[in-house]
């Protein structure tokens, strides 16, 4: 009898399949130049799955990590003295992704296939922007706002919190809206931050 | 949540969970990793797929004529950004040619 020949190899099966695996990452680099931690890595691997709900679908959470630390590596990109290291990843990868759309506007979409061709004059840190109407974009901020809800859905505390902070509500306000005590909604914002956590680990299903 | 624009309201939303994600201690953020079975601080820890290592497909497939081919890159892939461009220098800055 004869054996049948297994169509991918085991030993190399990204390749087979058509795709490069490295592990050459800038985000590595950062790591062995101790610019960063283990820890600060979940936290930014976190932060990027976050702002890439934000972007279409073929821009990935990784390559805008990658290329945050890309730009800082390669100095295009400069942490300044007071500002958490970060922090300041956290913020060239919100630059990068303001820029994208702003070159989306200018119906330039076609050009920024590769976050790399993105120039970005600075990198915020914290200070969230006030996207520009753009009909793609609220599509995108629907779904989701959508699927975050699916994340909180069984902790109604948790969806008030979430439903507060998207009206820009200070934690005065959502504890004042919906008579929670300070220590409720400590704990619930932890509770939150545990399922972003999480979520932002876990891979992604298919 | 209607009086908001949803795109604004996100970016809000995104920015208040990022500030959290920062506040966060280290001691917190491996809690909650190992609340899923991970450990980031072992050696090819899942945790760390696309960030320490990654997959991608070969650029040649980024600008392949079929779209609904394409998988939804790096949100379901991991993948890194393709080969970086040449960067134009900025104003003032030597030339190197």
């Amino acid at each position: 009898m004869q054996t049948m020949k297994p169509l991918i190899s085991l030993e190399n099966w990204p390749q087979a399949i058509g795709f490069e695996f490295t592990t050459q990452t800038p985000a590595r680099g950062a790591l062995e130049a101790k610019l960063v931690t283990v820890a600060d890595l979940v936290r930014l691997k976190v932060i990027a799955r976050l702002h890439a709900r934000g972007l279409p679908p073929e821009i990935g959470w990784s390559d805008l990590l990658q290329e945050a630390f890309a730009r800082v590596l390669d100095g295009s990109r400069r942490v300044p003295k007071d500002v958490p290291t970060v922090a300041f990843i956290a913020g060239v990868m919100r630059s990068i992704k303001e820029q994208y759309w702003r070159q989306a506007r200018r119906g330039a979409r076609h050009r920024v296939k590769l976050l790399a061709e993105i120039e970005i004059h600075e990198a915020r840190v914290g200070e969230p922007v006030d996207p520009a109407p753009n009909p793609e974009r609220r599509a995108i901020a629907i779904q989701e706002m959508e699927r975050i809800g699916e994340l909180f859905g069984d902790d109604s505390q948790a969806m008030q919190i979430v439903a507060g902070l998207y009206e820009g509500w200070t934690p005065e306000e959502i504890c004042a809206a919906h008579d929670m005590s300070k220590t409720d909604y400590d704990s619930t914002r932890r509770r939150i931050r545990r399922a972003l956590v999480r979520a932002g680990l876990r891979l992604p299903q298919p | 949540m209607t009086r908001v624009r949803p795109e604004l309201g996100l970016e809000r939303l995104i920015a208040a969970l990022e500030r959290d994600l920062l506040d966060a201690t280290d001691r917190e953020i491996r809690e909650a990793a190992n609340e899923i079975g991970m450990d980031p601080t072992l050696k090819g820890s899942a945790a760390l797929f696309g960030v320490l290592f990654t997959m991608k497909r070969p650029a040649a497939h980024l600008h392949s004529a079929d779209k609904s081919a394409r998988p939804r890159s790096g949100k379901e892939t991991g993948a890194a950004s393709s080969t970086r461009s040449a960067r134009r220098p900025k104003k003032g800055a030597p030339r190197s040619d």
